[in-house]
Order: C-alpha cells, then structure tokens, then sequence
C-alpha cells in the first residue's frame, strides 16, 4: 500500500485554531484556510472573473 | 481512530491508482487501489481504523494528513458544522460592491438570462432609468457602512450593459466619486462601445473589463446580437485591442455551445493574429452555456460530425446536447487543445480550476468556504431603484432584493435568508465530503429548481471537482500521465 504527498494542507493544529480561537485570526491563518481573493475568486460563480 | 467521513476518492485509469484528497484539510495524495478499498470497506462497516493493518509510516501519513480521525463519525460532522461557522465569518469580512447604472442593454443575446426583466421593464417602461446622482451618493454612504476588513477595493460595474453610450454621464460620475473615495473600477461589459469610454479605461480608473465572445465570427454573430439581428463581433474586438492599448486588464470569457466548440479554432487564429496570446493584460478562457438557460444547446449536424471523433471516445455515448463546463474541461484535454497555450483559450471551469490550482500548487492552504459564493456574505448590489440585491442572477426581481440604500438604508427579512444560507444550515449539506468546497451549490439554481433557497443545488459538482482534479494532475505530472 502506498500514498505519495502532492502538497501540504491544513494540518490539525491550525484547523484548530481556526476553529477554536476567539480572538480575530491574523492575515497568514485567515489565507491559509480561505485563501486570498486573487487565488479564488468566490464572490460569483456564474460570472467568475479571471483575476489571475 | 476512524475513516474520515470527508474523504474524496478520484480514480486516475484503469482505477490503478488514485488521488485521494480530503474535504477540510486540503490534502492530495496519489494513493493505490488497494488502500483505497481498504479505506473505504473500513468506512462502510463502520470499523475502527485500528482493524485496516495498515504498515505504520502509511497509517501516520494518513492520520496527519487528515483521511484518518480521532473524531468518531458524529463528532466530525460537528466539527465541520464548528469550522464552517468560523470561515463563514471570514468571508463575511471579504466585501465586494457591484452598481449597476440602469438595466437596459443595446444588444438581444440569444440566452441572455436578464431578458424577462429587460421585457418586464420595456412593458411597463422602466427599462431605461438610470441611476440618479443622488443614488449614486447613498450607493457610496452604504458602501463605506459596509466595508469589511477584507473588503475589495475595486467596484464592479454591471447592467443590463453598464457602458451603454446613454450612460456615460452617470459611469463618469460614479467613477469620479469612486476614485475619490479610493475605489478603483471592475466592469462587466459587452464590449459594444467601450470606445466611448476611452478617458475613463486605465490604471486607477475602469482597470479591469470583463467581456464575452460566443466563439469566431461565425458563431458569435449568431448569438451576440443587436435588436435588428446584426452581430458584434468586429466592434467588440476592436474595442478590446482598444482597451488593451490603455493598460486595461481584460478578462475574456469564451461562451462555448458543442457548435462553438467545433470551430474553435477559428477563434485561435484570430488570437495569434492579434497578438493577444502574448499579451500580460488580457486573459482567455472557455466557459459552457449555463445550463438553466433555455437556448436550444444542441450541437448542428456539422459541429456533431466535426465532433464525432472525439465525442464518440471522450464524452463516453453522452447526449451531445448536453454539454457543461466538466465535459468541456475534459474535451480539451483529451484533444490536447491546452498544451497549444494560446493565452489560456483552452483553459474552461474556471471556477474549479481556481480552487483545484490552490489545492495543487505546492503552497501551504487551502480554499475552505461555508456559502457556495459571496451572495451569502459580504456581496452587495446596488441597482438604479435603490434596491440592493444578493445575486447577480436576480438582479430586477424586486421579491429577491435584500433591502433598499435610498432615500435611507434599510434591511429586508430577506437579508437574513440569504445570509444565513450556508453550508451548516443545509443539513443534507453537512455529511457530503464536498460540503467545505461546494458549500451547498448556487442558491439561484436551488431557487429555480426546487423552489427552496435552503436546498442543496449538487448538479454536477462532484463531476466537475474530480474533471478539474484530473486534468490539473495529468497535465503537471508527465510522469504520472505517461505511466498511466
């Protein structure tokens, strides 16, 4: 049995954080769980703007 | 320990092997068979995971990439339910702000989805009032009331076409306002006559414009037309090599039926032509027919028998009529249309090709969200009524408007509805291992499908996440693709 890693997600400690703390996250956490708005532009599926 | 419930399992050919990809932490594995059918029989039968005799360095990497639990199944799900609160208040603080100067257009796309508000607008002859001055000035009021913490800094322009020549005062006010106050410009435009808005396009002005071709002239000239039936497309290129030439960054967007797609190559010409494959400012991508639009989708018999060799193979004896962003994804794969670059002409799905790059791109992250996009969030547009709507698919449906900026800002029972439709309150919504990625689908659709904005709206998301997947990993992993 085999599994080979292709990149490096949200591991349990900072999932944690992100779901525990009540204080505001800092920038770094916030865009590691929803990335920043360049990387995914969410605001509306149907007219998805190419912001590249 | 347990089988995460989040698990996604994609197989790559032959089901030799497969990307395993998991739905909270983001992780992407390339994993054999026959984990995977341990995986998943373990699941199934609700085992602990102690029971998979799994070799230790295997069982780690799976428990710390996420695919294994110390939650047991209720326990996990409530964990979800607790993230997706906590990212939904992120995302409230992204806010995006769209105006919308009147509803009126110059052209009669043959799809177009705002045709029964422009109709409805006609009869009782609202169709061409513009936004006020006064408007404008409350739109701004709110706006700045209304700014999150992560807001975005550019304002959207959109319609009905927004830089009608009829416009142009109102646009040059609302820009003018803008800029003082800090805001640059977005616009959704049909191009059309962009030229008369010249000495607003640039830099710290109207920086980004949004416009869609239905393919070459053969095809656009059918669909993209004016009301006497002429087509558009020699003034909208020209308006396109017009914007370019003043630094404005152009998104084009290449509106794809089976028909379009079988002589897309045509439009490729054209784009090596003009020079805009090596442009920096314009980028390209293909994009289906939407699929509650009730344009006929059907391919002719020429596209079906240009089609017909790759159709047969790539699209497995499914309906030629029925074409959607996956199927295009895939098409062009399996055509090995997107090794032929072109500025991204062959690149389709954006949307899920944005989240599957976040996934795949070697950074740490991943794109986790509670509502399927920013209508139940920090979204708001203002239109030429005073009305403020959450969706851009229901824009001049007054039953739809979550409240009113004028004469004085007030908030409709509908604002609560659409912002509190998300992935944690659409209980079907909570088990499925796309929940934190999909999020429970356009509530539009919902709308019009079941008639429950609390509905989930699936469609073909899991087909289209595992296409995007596919085909990001086939086209970076030489290896894995020759091997397969």
């Amino acid at each position: 049995m085999t599994i080979q890693p292709l990149n490096q997600p949200l591991e349990k400690p900072l999932l944690e954080a992100v779901c525990e703390t009540r204080e505001e996250l800092p920038d770094e956490l916030r865009e590691l769980a929803i990335g920043t708005e360049q990387e995914v532009r969410w605001v509306s599926e149907c007219l998805c703007m190419n912001d590249g | 320990m347990w089988v995460s419930n989040y698990n996604i399992y994609i197989p790559l050919h032959e089901k030799a092997h497969y990307l395993l990809v998991h739905g909270y932490t983001g992780a992407v594995d390339c994993v054999d068979a026959e984990l995977v059918r341990a995986l998943q029989e373990c699941f199934a039968k609700h085992f602990n995971a102690s029971t998979l005799n799994l070799p230790p360095d295997v069982y780690r990497l799976l428990e710390k990439r996420g695919y294994l639990t110390e939650l047991s199944p209720e326990e996990e799900i409530a964990f979800v339910g607790r993230l997706a609160r906590k990212i939904h208040a992120l995302q409230f603080e992204r806010t995006e702000f769209w105006i919308i100067p009147s509803y009126n257009c110059q052209l009669r796309c043959k799809y177009c989805f705002e045709r029964s508000v422009q109709k409805r607008g006609e009869n009782r002859g609202w169709l061409t009032q513009k936004m006020s001055t006064e408007l404008v000035d409350a739109a701004f009021a709110v706006i700045s009331t209304l700014q999150g913490k992560d807001a975005n800094t550019r304002i959207t322009l959109y319609g009905g076409e927004p830089l009608l020549p009829a416009n142009r005062k109102i646009v040059q006010y609302i820009v003018e306002q803008g800029i003082s106050l800090g805001y640059r410009f977005n616009a959704f435009s049909n191009g059309v006559d962009v030229n008369l808005y010249e000495d607003m396009l640039g830099p710290g002005r109207i920086e980004q414009l949004h416009i869609t071709i239905d393919g070459p002239q053969s095809t656009h000239d059918r669909l993209r037309v004016y009301k006497n039936g002429k087509g558009t497309f020699d003034r909208i290129t020209r308006n396109i090599q017009l914007a370019l030439s003043h630094e404005v960054r152009v998104s084009l967007r290449v509106n794809v039926t089976w028909d379009v797609l079988a002589c897309l190559d045509e439009l490729a010409q054209l784009v090596q032509q003009l020079g805009w494959d090596e442009n920096p400012n314009l980028r390209i991508h293909c994009h289906a027919i939407h699929s509650n639009q009730e344009y006929q989708r059907a391919a002719s018999n020429s596209s079906i028998r240009k089609l017909e060799p790759y159709v047969a193979n790539v699209l497995c004896g499914d309906q030629v009529s029925c074409i959607d962003n996956a199927k295009v994804a895939w098409f062009i794969y399996k055509t090995g249309l997107h090794e032929r670059g072109l500025g991204g002409l062959w690149s389709a799905d954006l949307y899920m090709a944005s989240l599957v790059d976040k996934l795949l791109t070697g950074k740490p992250g991943c794109a986790l969200s509670a509502i399927s996009c920013g209508s139940h969030g920090g979204f708001y547009i203002f239109d030429p009524f005073g009305d403020i709507y959450p969706c851009d698919r229901l824009v001049g449906n007054p039953q739809h408007r979550i409240g009113v900026f004028a004469p004085q800002l007030g908030w409709a029972e509908n604002k609560q509805i659409w912002h509190e439709r998300t992935v944690y309150n659409i209980p079907t919504c909570q088990q499925c291992q796309f929940a934190l990625y999909c999020a429970g689908g356009c509530a539009q659709q919902a709308l019009l499908t079941s008639s429950d904005l609390y509905s989930p709206y699936c469609a073909d998301y899991a087909q289209r996440f595992e296409t995007s997947m596919l085909v990001k990993y086939l086209s970076t992993n030489r290896c894995a693709n020759s091997a397969l």
